[in-house]
């Protein structure tokens, strides 16, 4: 700090004007002799106490008002070293980390966490720069984010705010490379020549050399420094798995890694909410442990998911705690409605399907099936199942007939096949709007021998249903239809027997014979299985919906499947804020959650209000948020440098004055308005006194 | 302000001629009959020795044939009874205030306090020995610093002066309480004890010893001697005040306090009067602008009023 014009601050010397004033008025003012100056001093005592206050806060007042225009009139300054280049106006892009790792504290017992550390250095870079300079901001968590576009830092707040307000810390994993190419691509369009990165980060587990691919930007790299000797524990992995030996019971793997100096055993919790399932101690073993534990039905009775805990004090909390989603990732869902249950189901509908479905493996996307009669089905909700199969069922009832009709325009799968319960009539009043075609009649065939399928003369399956395979197949009975919709497979005599249409964003397939051995011996040829599961994969366009069984990383967006009754739909994160989503960003039936909303570590949980107001919970929607576990590691690494050291060399820090007049002068007017109340007032106290 | 005065160290306190003629044809008489070996002007209901004639009455059946007046049955043949008054002697003391506060005023003008005082006293003095009281005076700060005991000759009258001028007590600080008591001790029998002071004594109880004074039987009387810019404050902006019995400093801006200060000073003397009124004690203030002769002119006219004369 430094002054212009110093000579000025001989003003302050004024300073002691008023008690010169009052020294010398003392000196020359008379002497008087009083008997009753006791009386005297009772009166003063009454009268002066709040103008004696009145005049020092005036008096205050008035020496500070010549202070300040002694201070501003010397033209005070500050020398602001530029953090970087050399004074002259240039154009930056901070790149600023929000990654996990920088959750963790600076060095000592108060530090502060490093992403606080490098918003207060990007705030100091900032306000360093001279003026006409330009600024933008980056996160560097992944996915790199324009936090404020590039402006001019004197006309805009829109970096000191973005810093201020729009940065925290996150547990995203880093991607500084990518945020490095954004921060160019932003300078591309820079109007000072010289041009630069600045990275604040930790660089922690990214070990590589950061590249620059624009010459004329310099990159410049500033470590925030961490507390090295603290040691990092981290969950590695989690995954839940059925115990097929104890129904509804579950495994839960868990995988615990360490990284620097950590103590040799670690606790693990397994807890549902707050109740404590499982607790067990681990040996770290070459900085890793493994430990499966299992859980009963009783124990994850109603819940949807457990929370893995480490009871550890270590560098970062952040990585000690993981959410798992009790459920098959990325299983599908098929409810099948038999109609025809019988004492033993050993030739039913069920017994088939339950036999074939199960081997659905495509994708490595496992099935469950679950089962209703005719009449359940009314009940079930239909908002987590990917494919209804209707075997043997009479006509449904009309409301049923309606949310099967919702559920496939929403991008639900329905297969019907029938039997013995089918009646044309209701039928087709029932299920018109979905059918690929009109029950005529059910025919029962006169020849013993029953018609064999024929797959000649037909046009390829837009769906490539594998109807090839079929092979061989005698069947006595059968639905006559008149198709509407495309006939994959045919009879020898040219009636349809497998058609499908589309109907909304779902598929409808109708099977004009039954899957059990009541009408064809299909069930019992080889080709059955392969046209199971064809129809299945091909009914499913969006089978991919339940991916989200699978942990995501933080910012990562997701797609969840919603019911086709939805009003609106929120996102509550792990903290219980919620986010409500747009309908408008629908791709099918499932609703994209963005990376905004993702950004920390748990289990999120999807809620949806029906047209009715109704708000209930999707479970098979919710998804977890894993931390990455790069960001675990938290090894200190050198500084990667750019490919061009000249350009990312450190500038010979630059001195710029900057001037305080203006700001000592602001504090002056407030201080006039202070003056000129006290003085109002005295005035006003002075012309109560009454007359004597 | 008038300062104290520091030149004039002897107390001007020989009366007037014309203050002493114009008081001549007033008589102080006393609030009571005094008990008194020696007979006076005072009525007495004591028989005595001496005995002055006041008028003649018709006898009367029953009246005593010795107070018969046989000259005026020869001269007029008529029989009148000869009536007398008994008379006694009054002693008064009076005492003068000579603390630093009454050394306020200007010693040139008369208007200074000690003066003034000494002035009353010497007046009233003058009267009580020319009707044949017996005076004395006592010069008092907070104790009893001069005595002169009292003597009922006319000659008497110089020594009064001579005591009354005496000069001031610089350092004397007004002490009301002691120097009562102190009064009270050196008194004797019913005495007619009157003071002169300005009462400059803000202690709580400072005026409790005139109640003991007259609760012994004495009558009271007090000139409270106050100047007028005492009363007043009559200052200008910013002066510094000192008393005049070592109290600290003050500076002070004197028009912004001098109402405040009137207020103290009006409550100060309705509270002096209060007190004295309710021991019994006759109070009169006696401001040095106005002529001596006026307050003693009321002051006896109230005692007259009061149908003690």
């Amino acid at each position: 700090m430094g002054l212009g014009a110093p000579l000025a601050l001989l003003l302050l010397s004024a300073l002691s004007l008023p008690w010169l004033v009052h020294r010398m008025r003392q000196r020359d003012i008379p002497t008087v002799y009083l008997p009753t100056v006791a009386l005297l001093q009772r009166a003063i005592a009454l009268t002066q106490r709040r103008r004696s206050l009145q005049d020092l806060l005036l008096m205050l007042t008035r020496m500070a008002l010549l202070a300040l225009l002694a201070f501003g009139l010397a033209a005070p300054f500050v020398n602001r070293g530029v953090a970087i280049g050399d004074g002259r106006p240039q154009s930056v892009v901070l790149v600023v980390d929000d990654s996990m790792s920088m959750q963790r504290n600076a060095t000592g017992v108060n530090g502060q966490p490093l992403w606080q550390k490098a918003r207060d250095r990007a705030l100091e870079i900032v306000e360093a720069l001279p003026p006409m300079s330009q600024v933008a901001v980056v996160a560097a968590g992944r996915p790199p984010r324009t936090l404020a576009a590039l402006a001019s830092v004197d006309s805009s707040q829109a970096a000191r705010d973005a810093l201020a307000q729009g940065f925290s810390g996150s547990d995203r994993g880093t991607e500084l490379q990518a945020a490095i190419h954004l921060a160019e691509a932003m300078l591309a369009v820079a109007q000072h020549e010289q041009r630069r990165v600045v990275v604040l980060s930790d660089f922690a587990g990214s070990g590589s050399a950061l590249t620059s691919g624009d010459r004329t930007v310099a990159v410049e790299c500033e470590t925030i420094e961490g507390d090295a000797n603290v040691g990092n524990v981290a969950i590695a992995e989690v995954s839940a798995r059925q115990d097929h030996e104890h129904l509804g019971g579950y495994h839960v793997r868990v995988e615990v890694r360490a990284f620097g100096v950590t103590p040799p055993t670690v606790r693990v919790r397994l807890r549902s909410q707050d109740k404590t399932l499982r607790e067990e101690e681990l040996v770290l073993n070459a900085a890793r442990a493994e430990v499966e534990l299992s859980l009963s039905a009783a124990d994850v009775a109603n819940q949807d998911l457990v929370v893995v805990e480490l009871l550890v004090k270590d560098a970062l909390a952040a990585d000690n705690q993981r959410s798992v989603v009790l459920r098959d990732p990325g299983a599908l869902r098929v409810l099948l409605v038999n109609g025809d249950p019988r004492p033993t189901h050993s030739s039913d509908e069920l017994h088939f399907l339950s036999r074939a479905l199960p081997l659905h493996k495509q994708d490595a996307v496992p099935l469950t099936l679950d089962t209703v009669d005719a009449q359940g089905v009314e009940r079930v909700p239909l908002d987590n199942v990917n494919l209804v199969w209707l075997a043997n069922v009479e006509a449904p009832t009309k409301a049923t007939a309606s949310r099967l009709l919702e559920f496939v325009r929403a991008g639900g799968a329905l297969v019907i096949s029938v039997g013995d319960r089918l009646e044309p009539a209701p039928f087709n009043a029932a299920l018109g709007d979905l059918l690929p075609g009109r029950v005529e009649s059910v025919e029962t065939l006169q020849s013993t021998a029953g018609v064999d399928f024929a797959t000649e003369n037909l046009a390829p399956d837009p769906w490539g249903i594998a109807v090839e395979s079929v092979g061989h197949a005698v069947t006595t009975q059968r639905a006559v239809i008149a198709a509407t919709g495309h006939v994959s497979l045919q009879y020898m005599d040219a009636v349809p027997a497998l058609v499908h249409r589309s109907v909304g964003r779902g598929r409808v397939a109708l099977w004009t014979t039954s899957i059990d051995g009541d009408w064809t011996d299909l069930p019992y040829r080889p080709g059955f299985l392969a046209l199971t599961l064809s129809l299945l994969d091909a009914t499913l366009p969006n089978k991919q919906q339940d991916a989200n069984a699978r942990a995501l990383e933080p910012g990562e967006s997701v797609k969840v499947a919603i019911a086709s009754d939805s009003a609106s739909v929120v996102v509550r994160d792990p903290s219980g804020t919620t986010h409500p989503l747009r309908l408008e960003d629908t791709d099918g039936a499932l609703l994209m959650v963005n990376g905004d909303i993702t950004q920390h570590a748990g289990a999120y949980t999807v809620e949806v209000t029906d047209n009715n107001g109704v708000t209930r919970s999707l479970p098979r929607a919710g998804f977890v948020v894993a931390p990455p576990l790069a960001e675990s590691d938290l090894a200190a690494s050198p500084p990667p440098t750019s490919a061009d050291a000249d350009d990312t060399r450190a500038t010979q820090l630059a001195q710029i004055k900057h001037g305080l007049d203006n700001q000592v002068f602001a504090w002056a007017l407030p201080l006039f308005a202070i003056e000129a109340l006290l003085r109002m007032r005295r005035r006003r106290s002075a012309a109560l006194q009454p007359e004597p | 302000m008038t300062p104290p005065s520091d030149a004039q160290t002897v107390v001007n306190a020989t009366p007037s001629p014309e203050l002493l003629a114009r008081i001549a044809h007033l008589r102080i008489q006393a609030l009571r009959t005094v008990d008194g070996a020696l007979s006076g002007l005072h009525r007495s209901p004591h028989r005595g020795a001496s005995m002055t004639f006041v008028e003649h009455r018709n006898y009367a059946p029953g009246d005593d044939l010795r107070l018969l007046d046989w000259r005026a049955y020869a001269r007029n043949d008529r029989y009148v009874i000869r009536r007398f008054e008994h008379e006694s002697q009054q002693t008064a003391q009076l005492a003068l205030d000579i603390s630093s506060s009454m050394n306020f005023g200007n010693p040139n003008d008369g208007t200074r306090k000690l003066d003034y005082a000494a002035t009353l006293l010497a007046a009233l003095g003058h009267l009580l020995l020319r009707q044949g009281d017996a005076v004395g005076a006592m010069l008092w700060d907070n104790k009893v610093q001069h005595t002169l005991p009292a003597r009922q000759r006319p000659q008497h009258f110089d020594a009064l002066l001579e005591v009354l001028g005496q000069s001031p007590n610089e350092h004397g600080t007004t002490g009301l309480r002691s120097a009562v008591t102190d009064v009270l001790e050196r008194t004797g029998r019913r005495t007619l004890v009157v003071l002169a002071s300005d009462l400059v004594d803000f202690e709580a109880r400072a005026l409790s010893g005139l109640a003991t004074l007259r609760g012994a039987g004495h009558e009271v009387l007090v000139f409270h001697v106050l100047h007028r810019d005492e009363l007043d404050l009559r200052l200008e902006g910013g002066v510094r005040v000192e008393g005049l019995e070592g109290e600290p400093g003050l500076d002070v801006d004197a028009s912004a306090v001098a109402d405040a200060y009137r207020r103290q000073v009006s409550e100060w003397l309705s509270r002096c009067e209060t007190t004295c009124q309710h021991s019994g004690v006759r109070y009169f203030r006696a401001v040095t602008d106005t002529p001596a002769e006026e307050v003693l002119v009321h002051a006896l006219a109230d005692t007259r009023r009061r149908g003690w004369a």
